[in-house]
């Protein structure tokens, strides 16, 4: 795989406009975002819009001191799995910012589900906020994937733009690797043989990842971390931003558009997104790949 | 003591060691084989055939070092079932459809060990484990007791009845004839005997393991009696039946029952209890083995396998793992598998040329044996110990054994399985979580820095997702640093903490280090280390009366009065050490062929380097297993040439001081000469050790054991669990010999 990794630059960043009780920070959130993406703001709503609402909205842009004028407003009545995503596509829009709520109760969420309908169906980047507040935090530590799949090079490069305009000092780069291309250790001679063969993988992935780093731009106040770990892809790597108390964890949108069939049988994105550890961006790429 | 090498090199290196071992192993295994033959419904003849493939078979295609394999104890219920079953009444032809059962059951092992599920006998919960075993030990205790006073064939079958109709046949002996009187006598006799030995401190008796005795007595009561006689002894149906033409009047076994379920039945419980009984064994033998040695658990499953399919078919008993005679053999000696294929050739050899001596056997003698080893499985001792760890562990225990005795072994296990996970989810409340994700991966482990591992494990931890654990555990080296961290975990179940203490035993032996965090969720020294970690314990759990310690540091009146007296002396008191062992015990040749199970009560004075502490232990397995509490001190004197020797008022480490290769020793204080006995190597070194001061001092105070390995002392007083008052005499007598070793004599 010989290509130039191109980071996904946020231009447009829509967010949807729900009146939850975290609306208000969810708003927030993502304007603080865009600004330091240097981004146009959309606010997108789904539904009756109604004069309620119309005060509502306005008393939130108030508190928080965002201009009207800085926000492109649409509001458009329908079914919301479909027309969030047609105006997302009219619109052009690079990000859709959705609050979420970390699974608190056995049955569905409902950003989740949003948020599987459109990686299922859509063209755009994923950000799923988990924690928003209205005051605001820095971004501090970041865990992106850095596995190797065609779609890893861009993801990366967006992981690494984007901590430059947050803000972000550690930026931990997981490779998820596969359990099964180690030995397994019966006894004491294959237990070497084991330490042997995961020190030369871990030895080849690392060469990978410092030739994909070194096409990116990297600032000098981010702290690059590598981390190669051997477990279930998906699920590790949530597990590992959960120890690690990251801010933000960024990963490739997934190969195949997420149907039932893979929410029952969970594997990679499913079980991060049953279980957020922390916010999630899904970095949509529609880069064609020329194998050299 | 180099470990020895594998293959052809390690056998010609160490082949002496090996035949000695084997010939030891030989000797006991000829008695138990043919017993566990009968208590299967069996001729004699199939335990000892499975014997000899074991042995012979296994030693070469297996994968653990020092084990002994042959007829197993859990298996007898099984084949007897199987026999039962499958012959409709018939025991003959019952016999060999059987035999077909354990040919099947065979490739069912080997598949089981190709597809690499050894790791399945760690699924099951512990309590409900040793309940099962538990209740084999009943149902071969409740069948054999008939034989043992002269009931061949008692008129129940099932182990509860065949209980009560023991008591009644046993009245009933005092009007029988006096053939049965002879028999009842002979059996009784051979128990009595049995449960008498450890107790018996005859030093050369202990040579020869219990059963070995039992049987040549018999045997030497049944020759005798005869010569005197003129006609057998004992009535021709009580003596031991290997016909002389037992190898010409082989057949192949007989499949034709394949078609039913009864034979499938038969073939998978018989496959599902020997991957157990096998597996746990092998475990066991790994702690056991003197060179630590890893077993390959799966290569094992593979060489069972294929050693019971040719075993079943020339007519022998499944072939399994038997911790039993495997701790006989390390403590005689073995070094590499040779042990084992040395003991089946003996056996063979046995058969051979000493039929008729094998002829002589009284069966009594050999029910004797096999009720012993069935109250040995039962082992009450370990009720109290489970009570200790959490009373729900020992309702789990009780639950299990019943299930077993009235519903069957699989039956009995499946129903323990279920009713562990419904205690957990009442336990700790978290009933929905458990099921949900139950299905999901929980561990993440990667390597921090060099050689430095962290483990993380979220959602929780119980025997159901412990192979995933265990899969990890297994693939860190264990010569590392390992970090295993449960704070993300909402409870970690009895089972898991007890494969952990494993684990951080083995790191410890490699040379590397695990170490629990996050496991802080109960107030810190309310629960027994082992037993359910739970954050619902905090807020006052549903059981809380059932648990001894609920939610609070609740001593008993002794750990108070001993925490009292360590302040008092300027020590910490910690009721409930955690397992990172800071006494190291097996440092002492006392505790090197002993099993440290837990400790308590842990008195520490950390700068004399001075520890009081009680352990509990355990020597052997099942029938050979010897369970004890200990209060002893360990400490390291400072600034003192400490020489290695061994100081004893009785003879409880003459045994020991032998593999010291150590002599008699005497220091010139007449006195303290003829009231110890002391043992080492070098004299000089000793005899500068054991100065006038030093050996007045030791006669103005209780007299105690005492081994010195050269850095630490292990002195204690007697082996049962000491009293308070005892305890602190103990740690005064210490406390005062630091403190006179410290002041310059003059």
């Amino acid at each position: 795989m010989d290509f130039k990794a191109t980071p996904v630059e946020y231009k447009k960043i829509a967010t949807a406009m729900g009146f939850s009780p975290m609306a208000k920070a969810n708003l927030a959130e993502v304007y603080r975002i865009a600004q330091k993406c240097g981004a146009d703001m959309f606010v997108f709503h789904i539904g009756q819009w109604s004069d309620k609402c119309e005060a509502t909205y306005n008393s939130f842009l108030k508190e928080l001191s965002i201009p009207k004028s800085g926000i492109t407003f649409v509001s458009k009545d329908g079914d919301p799995k479909v027309e969030l995503l047609s105006l997302c596509a009219e619109n052009k829009i690079d990000l859709l910012a959705l609050g979420a709520l970390t699974r608190e109760k056995m049955f569905k969420v409902f950003n989740v589900s949003i948020a599987r309908d459109v990686c299922r169906k859509a063209d755009v980047s994923l950000l799923l906020l988990t924690n928003s507040t209205v005051e605001g935090r820095v971004c501090e530590r970041i865990v992106v994937n850095g596995s190797d799949h065609p779609k890893t090079p861009d993801t990366l490069a967006t992981a690494v733009w984007l901590s430059s305009k947050l803000g972000s000092r550690e930026l931990y780069v997981v490779d998820e690797l596969n359990e099964k291309s180690l030995v397994h250790p019966d006894d004491d001679k294959s237990q070497l043989k084991s330490t042997r063969k995961r020190k030369q993988i871990e030895r080849e992935q690392h060469g990978r990842i410092a030739k994909l780093l070194s096409c990116c731009s990297v600032s000098k106040e981010l702290e690059i971390k590598e981390q190669h770990v051997f477990g279930k892809p998906g699920y590790t790597i949530a597990h590992y931003a959960k120890v690690k108390r990251a801010d933000l964890l960024i990963v490739n949108s997934p190969d195949t558009k997420l149907g039932l069939f893979d929410r029952i049988f969970k594997h990679d994105l499913e079980y991060i997104l049953s279980d957020l550890p922390t916010n999630l961006l899904i970095v949509h790429t529609t880069k064609i790949l020329r194998h050299a | 003591m180099h470990k020895p090498s594998s293959g052809f090199r390690g056998f010609t290196e160490n082949w002496q060691a090996d035949l000695k071992a084997g010939f030891v192993v030989s000797l006991v295994a000829l008695p138990i084989s043919i017993a566990l033959a009968l208590a299967s419904g069996a001729p004699a003849i199939a335990g000892l055939i499975s014997a000899v493939i074991g042995g012979i078979l296994v030693a070469h295609l297996g994968g653990s070092f020092v084990t002994i394999t042959g007829p197993g104890n859990g298996l007898a219920v099984v084949t007897l079932g199987a026999i039962t079953t499958l012959g409709g009444g018939d025991m003959l032809a019952g016999y060999y459809m059987a035999l077909g059962a354990i040919v099947v059951s065979g490739g069912l092992l080997f598949l089981l060990g190709t597809v690499r599920l050894g790791v399945l006998a760690d699924l099951f919960p512990t309590s409900a484990v040793q309940g099962m075993l538990a209740a084999i030990g009943i149902i071969i205790l409740a069948k054999q007791s008939h034989v043992m006073i002269g009931t061949l064939s008692p008129d129940s079958s099932e182990p509860i009845p065949l209980l009560f109709e023991f008591f009644a046949s046993l009245k009933g002996l005092i009007s029988a004839d006096i053939e049965i009187i002879k028999v009842a006598v002979m059996g009784l006799g051979s128990l009595i005997f049995l449960i008498l030995f450890s107790k018996i401190r005859l030093g050369w008796m202990h040579a020869v393991p219990a059963p070995l005795w039992v049987v040549v007595i018999a045997v030497g009561i049944q020759m005798v009696g005869t010569k005197i006689n003129g006609q057998s002894f004992f009535p021709e149906v009580y003596l031991v039946n290997i016909p002389a033409d037992w190898m010409s009047s082989w057949r192949l076994p007989d499949f034709s029952g394949i078609k039913e379920g009864s034979f499938w039945t038969a073939a998978i419980t018989l496959t599902f209890i020997a991957s157990i009984e096998s597996l746990l064994s092998i475990k066991g033998m790994d702690r056991l083995d003197p060179f630590k040695r890893k077993s390959n658990v799966n290569k094992d499953l593979r060489a069972l396998g294929i050693a019971t399919a040719v075993s079943g078919l020339l007519g022998g008993l499944s072939v399994v793992t038997v911790i039993a005679r495997s701790s006989v053999n390390v403590s005689n000696g073995a070094k590499t598998r040779a042990a084992n294929f040395f003991h089946g050739i003996l056996i063979l050899i046995f058969i051979l040329f000493l039929r008729s001596l094998l002829t002589q056997i009284p069966l009594p003698a050999l029910a004797a044996i096999l009720v012993f080893t069935g109250y040995k499985l039962l082992n009450p001792s370990q009720f109290s110990r489970i009570a200790e760890i959490g009373m729900e562990q020992l309702f789990l225990f009780f639950f299990t054994l019943f299930a077993t005795l009235i519903y069957g072994l699989i039956v009995g296990i499946a129903l323990g399985m279920l009713v562990t996970l419904v205690v957990q989810f009442v336990m700790t409340r978290s009933g929905m979580d458990i099921l949900r994700y139950l299905s999901r991966p929980n561990t993440l482990l990667y390597e921090e820095e060099d050689q430095k591992f962290i483990l993380n494990i979220n959602y929780f931890s119980n025997f159901l997702n412990y192979p995933r654990l265990k899969s990890k555990l297994d693939s860190v080296p264990p010569t590392s640093t390992l970090i295993a961290d449960f704070s993300n975990s909402s409870f970690v179940d009895h089972t898991v903490m007890e494969h952990l203490a494993g684990y951080i035993e083995l790191f410890e032996q490699k040379g590397g280090s695990l170490e629990l965090v996050g496991l802080d969720m109960s107030a810190a020294s309310a629960t027994h280390p082992l037993g359910v970690q739970s954050k619902a314990n905090k807020s006052g759990s549903l059981l809380g009366g059932l648990r001894r310690d609920s939610g609070k540091a609740r001593l008993s009146t002794k750990q108070e009065k001993l925490s009292e007296f360590s302040v008092m002396n300027g020590m910490d008191f910690t009721a409930w050490p955690t397992p990172n062992w800071d006494v190291k015990l097996d440092q002492f040749n006392y505790f090197k062929y002993r099993r440290v199970d837990y400790t308590t009560n842990l008195l520490a004075h950390h700068s004399r380097k001075l520890f009081a502490i009680e352990v509990s232990s355990h020597s052997g397995e099942f029938i050979m297993k010897d369970s004890q509490q200990l209060a002893c001190v360990v400490w390291e004197p400072q600034g003192v040439a400490l020489p290695k020797f061994v100081l004893d008022r009785e003879r409880i480490f003459e045994r020991l001081a032998h593999f010291a290769g150590s002599k008699d020793i005497l220091t010139g204080q007449i006195k303290f000469d003829q009231r110890f006995a002391l043992k080492g190597s070098n004299v000089k070194a000793i005899r500068s050790f054991f100065t006038k001061e030093c050996t007045d001092f030791l006669m103005r105070n209780p007299s105690f054991h005492m081994e010195s390995n050269g850095i630490a002392l292990l002195i204690f007083h007697k082996e049962r669990v000491a009293s308070v008052q005892e305890f602190k005499l103990m740690v005064n007598f210490a406390l005062d010999w630091a403190e006179q070793m410290s002041t310059p004599s003059e």
